[in-house]
């Protein structure tokens, strides 16, 4: 039988553009870092098959009557925790979702945090269109006083536990 | 039997109400939605007789939600956390462990209605996905969920698939396009109107347009069918007093806060 295909179609051809859950893996494991992993972040994957569009947009089709049907998109969904181990502690910060081509991908922060880094009156759903934008928001978010009040309230607890034992 | 009340105290200083609660019906787990006390100021109230000590067992992602029980905090530590929701795993000693979400959703002022569906959607997936977790679904949700339990986020498969009667949810899930959706049972249908035990519902409202219900069902008891058989309807109450103290004016209305608290007990 005569192959059809390329001859190079299994060379994977080099990616400048770092995948959003290895960002997120590279900052889980550097959180971890600067709190003797008394605190850490853990990337999780999502539900894939409700996913934050595809759950918007069914519901929303389901008020109007419409026939729905689970949606066929490979959409990828990573949910961002911050965990404390000893206490058996997990807050979600945020979840993430994209599809095959990485950008632009959508992110759904918890909404205290949403609150924080957005206008008021914002879409739920920010979308950060490239590596660079994913980045800034990424740096927002780690920097808001929620994230900020649930570390330090999850440091001084395990503090108090510790002190306790 | 474990005792669990929730309240939304409109931001009000019930501090004394609240512990007169919990006091009266030995509350084993208080859940607060809108609660402006300060935690110090609640356990100073809930903690002067001689009963069992209660402790502000604290969740800090979760800011929506104010939990206090008679269980130290590694009884009921905290697997899921976010603002408006909060899931415990409740382990008490020799009694059958449960998980407990506790929400207070978006309001209908802030969110349309396909909104506050979506919402629904979300907190199922992460009652799921504990489920699978902790590998069990003897789950309790519990909270202001800022709906009717007609509307579609609450009955929809695709959100917390509530149903009215025990033997559908006894079922255990449906299955729509080959995808199964597993049921809570929703006890508070059984409470709407004034020929139900109690006040006709949890939250009143006084509506201008053509539809409206005045007294709605915004607070809610949901329960997993695996959790059936520890559950009894005589023991689910909307209150309508604290003691001597009622909690509904001479016209029959929520005068303490907007919203009357709930109580249910659990057989562990």
């Amino acid at each position: 039988m005569r192959n059809l295909w390329p001859n190079d179609i299994a060379v994977v051809a080099a990616v400048d553009t770092k995948p959003p859950v290895a960002i997120l893996r590279e900052q889980a494991a550097l959180l971890g870092q600067s709190t003797q992993n008394l605190v850490e972040a853990q990337v999780a994957e999502g539900q894939q098959s409700v996913t934050l569009a595809d759950g918007m947009v069914q519901v929303a089709r389901r008020i109007r009557g419409e026939y729905t049907q689970p949606s066929r998109r490979t959409i990828f969904v990573y949910d961002f925790f911050i965990t404390a181990p000893s206490l058996y502690y997990k807050y979600r910060a945020f979840t993430i979702q994209h599809n095959i081509d990485l950008y632009p991908v959508q992110i759904d922060a918890d909404e205290d945090i949403h609150t924080e880094i957005t206008p008021e009156g914002a879409e739920r759903i920010i979308e950060a269109a490239s590596e660079t934008e994913f980045m800034e928001i990424l740096g927002r978010i780690f920097a808001t006083e929620k994230i900020r009040h649930v570390i330090g309230a999850l440091l001084t607890q395990i503090d108090v536990v510790a002190e306790t034992a | 039997m474990t005792t669990f009340l929730f309240w939304n105290l409109y931001k009000k200083p019930l501090q004394g109400i609240v512990a007169n609660l919990a006091r009266r019906h030995e509350i084993d787990v208080l859940m607060l939605a809108e609660c402006s006390i300060a935690p110090d100021t609640l356990l100073n109230a809930l903690n002067r007789s001689d009963a069992p000590e209660y402790h502000h067992v604290s969740s800090p992602g979760c800011t929506r939600i104010e939990l206090f029980t008679r269980f130290p905090y590694e009884f009921i530590p905290t697997i899921h956390d976010e603002s408006r929701l909060t899931i415990r795993h409740l382990q008490l000693p020799d009694l059958t462990d449960i998980l407990l979400a506790v929400t207070h959703l978006s309001s209908k002022l802030h969110q349309r209605d396909s909104s506050q569906s979506y919402e629904c959607l979300t907190t199922t997936g992460y009652i799921r996905a504990m489920e699978q977790e902790i590998g069990h679904s003897r789950t309790i949700l519990v909270g202001d969920l800022n709906m009717n339990p007609f509307e579609d986020g609450m009955v929809a498969a695709m959100g917390l698939n509530g149903v009215m009667c025990r033997n559908i949810a006894a079922r255990g899930t449906r299955t729509i396009q080959s995808v199964e959706y597993p049921f809570f049972y929703n006890p508070m249908w059984s409470l709407f109107g004034d020929a139900s035990p109690g006040p006709p519902g949890t939250y009143y409202s006084a509506v201008s347009e053509q539809v409206g219900y005045f007294w709605n069902m915004f607070d809610q008891v949901l329960i997993r069918p695996e959790l059936l058989e520890h559950f009894n309807n005589e023991d689910l109450k909307i209150l309508a007093s604290a003691g001597d103290t009622p909690l509904l004016s001479r016209r029959g209305l929520p005068n303490k806060s907007d919203h009357l608290p709930i109580l249910f007990k659990l057989n562990l």
